[in-house]
């Protein structure tokens, strides 16, 4: 239950805030606002739960709607989406990926870091051809970054190299993994940035 | 808007509704009076608590928040605090920077521990699998709330939310004025919570006639 919060700051500037888009001098006096007013602190997580609960689920629904539209799809409306699939395929070339004749379409997976908690393990299915799409949030950016595959003793299976595209990095496996649990690793600059628990069941 | 400040607020649970003087408060420090330092405490503990875990999560927080306050007094008694009135801007400024020196403190400690080439397992952060749990239930909540909006508010909700791109440039190349803009996040929350709302009060009735029953049965 939120605490009555007597002041008058706005919804949108605690979305904002939470977003991280509040200007340097509007973000001085907010967070100075918030180290003592609990009401605020109170609408500043349940913002941050909402927001997470929006990316997390904005991704699921992107992830079911990543395959080519039909006949009605406007390429002009979907341009943003158009490049990030010219993108995702230019990179499955670079990563030499080859399906042999008679595979099923790949399975994308969503790798997510969730605020406060180690990311949570993504399923995939086993016999499947998988593109891996890691989220880059509140990562450093840089021109490319490095995804390694591990096995659950933590020795590397396969690793690539990829540019990011819209705070992504999307790249697709050259071969099937079987059942089991692997570590995704997100390396930049030679430091391990973020690591996502993969199920492959 | 009446943005608050040092000099209107007013802290909710200090027994009495007189503003905080914060120069009578930074004085009583700088003498090392114990009752001033607990004023200090009870004023600004649960936020930089708050402030701490949600930039650096719950890993030994006590020890942090101590650490954080042992900091603030000291620099008071040295007379760093120019100002008695910025006090809160000057802890601001303390918190911000512990929270750079545990994150550097962190990194550094991941360097030096970290071993792709041999597979040591580096967690980006503690595993809770309850919260993961919750986390998930709301991103399901939150999923059939989008699923049940249409294909053109979900996507300015996705370059919003997902893409992070400006509201400025949303409104502009969907054609949305800011008002349309600001009632569609409005629409999209007030569904989230009918539905949370809803699922709340079926999950409240199950156990409900659960215990119910159990009772009738003994």
């Amino acid at each position: 239950m939120l605490r009555d919060c007597k002041c008058s700051v706005s919804e949108e500037t605690v979305e904002r805030y939470c977003l991280g888009r509040l200007e340097s001098e509007e973000l001085e006096r907010f967070e100075e606002h918030l180290l003592v007013c609990p009401g605020c602190q109170d609408r500043v997580a349940a913002s941050d739960e909402y927001i997470a609960a929006m990316k997390l689920a904005l991704r699921d629904i992107r992830a079911r709607q990543a395959k080519p539209a039909g006949p009605r799809w406007n390429p002009l409306r979907w341009t943003p989406l158009l490049a990030a699939g010219v993108a995702a395929a230019a990179l499955a070339v670079f990563v030499h990926f080859r399906s042999p004749a008679g595979d099923p379409a790949p399975h994308m997976v969503s790798l997510r870091a969730i605020r406060g908690f180690e990311d949570p393990a993504a399923a995939a299915p086993a016999g499947a051809l998988l593109v891996l799409k890691a989220d880059l949030s509140e990562l450093p950016e840089m021109p490319s970054y490095r995804i390694a595959i591990a096995d659950q003793g933590g020795a590397i299976l396969w690793q690539a190299s990829g540019t990011p595209e819209q705070g992504q990095l999307t790249v697709t496996l050259p071969r099937k993994l079987a059942p089991g649990r692997y570590w995704v690793r997100l390396l930049g600059g030679g430091n391990l940035l973020r690591e996502f628990g993969l199920k492959v069941e | 808007m009446n943005e608050p400040t040092a000099e209107n607020y007013e802290p909710e649970n200090s027994g009495h509704s007189q503003r905080v003087d914060w120069t009578g408060l930074v004085n009583r420090i700088q003498a090392g009076d114990p009752e001033g330092m607990e004023e200090l405490y009870r004023v600004f503990s649960r936020g930089v608590r708050f402030y701490l875990c949600r930039q650096l999560g719950p890993q030994e927080l006590d020890d942090k928040v101590h650490d954080t306050f042992v900091i603030v007094v000291q620099a008071i008694q040295r007379g760093e605090l120019r100002e008695a009135e910025r006090l809160m801007g000057f802890v601001r400024t303390v918190v911000r920077r512990q929270v750079a020196a545990f994150i550097d403190q962190a990194v550094q400690a991941r360097r030096e521990r970290q071993d792709v080439e041999s597979g040591a397992h580096v967690p980006d952060r503690r595993e809770n699998p309850e919260q993961y749990a919750i986390e998930r239930q709301r991103a399901e909540l939150m999923r059939q709330a989008l699923e049940g909006i249409s294909r053109r508010d979900r996507e300015i909700l996705t370059r919003f939310y997902l893409l992070e791109q400006p509201q400025e440039q949303i409104c502009a190349e969907m054609r949305l004025s800011e008002t349309q803009f600001r009632l569609l996040k409005s629409r999209a929350k007030a569904r989230f919570g009918q539905l949370g709302k809803k699922r709340l009060s079926r999950s409240s009735l199950m156990s409900f006639f659960l215990r119910t029953n159990t009772v009738l049965e003994h």
